[in-house]
């Protein structure tokens, strides 16, 4: 193996490392279930590895989010499907309801208990509400307000217009404070 | 600012608080979890590294050695020809074999973005 391509996985390495815990949440807000959540993300990282290894270290910042939403939204379109299609035959997943259900209780913390409770409270009605939110207003939302990326390049990585970002975004704010202010006020 | 750009501030910076605790929070068999995706991410390179540079090599091999039957067949002197040892250069160069192999992830990604906007 040559020296350039120990750099290129070194440094591949570093910037997944960096990423990964934030890219989770963002796949577990869309999924509501942690194992969907991680096969999301180790689908995006095989994809960047895969396919633009080669380009600059910049240019992954963004290429990780297309790829991450791209594969969320597919994840999205596959449940669409599976949904309706189980509702036409009749059948319904209890055993899914429930899962979803206990996976949205963090397992481990090093906090006091109050102090935990408190935090885990307000976070689980946060993302409650973002999970409640259309997939296109939830990821306009999380690149624009959590990532930091500005409107051109969330544009670019939802693969939509700019002006779409912005009401996707201008929507998002509107319904989040609409449930939270008055819980977290 | 106003105070109602100053309380949307506010909620926007909560929400970002909210989320980067939880990263903080994350459970250790979820990061395990991560970590694994990860080093198997890195593995695929080195696999397809190591795939890749010997079948590269022989597609490349083969693409010259065509080139060259060809022209000699044309009747062609290839040494003297700069024409011709552009074209060799031009078929061998690793840069448009790795062109084409990306071909099938940019059309996904052009399908993604068609099939979200539509």
């Amino acid at each position: 193996m040559t020296a350039n391509v120990e750099d290129t996985a070194q440094a591949l390495d570093h910037f997944l490392a960096a990423i990964e815990k934030r890219a989770y949440r963002m796949a577990f807000i869309a999924t509501g279930n942690s194992e969907e959540a991680l096969d999301v993300v180790q689908d995006a990282m095989l994809k960047l590895v895969h396919k633009y290894a080669k380009r600059s270290a910049e240019e992954w910042p963004l290429l990780f989010h297309r790829i991450l939403q791209n594969t969320l939204n597919d994840w999205y379109r596959k449940q669409k499907v599976r949904h309706g299609l189980m509702r036409w035959f009749g059948y319904v997943d209890k055993d899914a309801e429930e899962e979803e259900t206990v996976e949205q209780l963090p397992q481990t913390g090093s906090y006091h208990p109050d102090e935990r409770l408190g935090q885990e409270r307000a976070m689980l009605t946060l993302e409650k509400a973002l999970s409640d939110l259309p997939m296109r207003q939830q990821q306009a939302f999380l690149l624009r307000q959590w990532e930091g990326l500005d409107v051109a390049n969330t544009a670019r990585a939802m693969g939509i217009s700019e002006g779409s970002v912005k009401t996707h975004y201008s929507r998002a704010i509107h319904s989040l404070r609409n449930q939270l202010e008055d819980h977290w006020s | 600012m106003t105070d109602s750009d100053n309380k949307l501030q506010r909620f926007l910076d909560r929400t970002s608080g909210e989320l980067d605790k939880s990263v903080e929070r994350l459970d250790v068999d979820t990061q395990r979890a991560l970590r694994q995706a990860r080093s198997n991410a890195i593995d695929s390179l080195h696999r397809r590294r190591q795939f890749w540079q010997p079948a590269g090599a022989i597609a490349l091999a083969s693409v010259v050695a065509a080139v060259v039957i060809i022209l000699q067949f044309n009747g062609q002197d290839i040494a003297g020809s700069p024409q011709a040892i552009e074209d060799i250069q031009l078929l061998g160069a690793s840069e448009e074999l790795e062109f084409y192999e990306d071909l099938e992830f940019y059309q996904w990604l052009d399908l993604q973005g068609r099939t979200v906007e539509g």
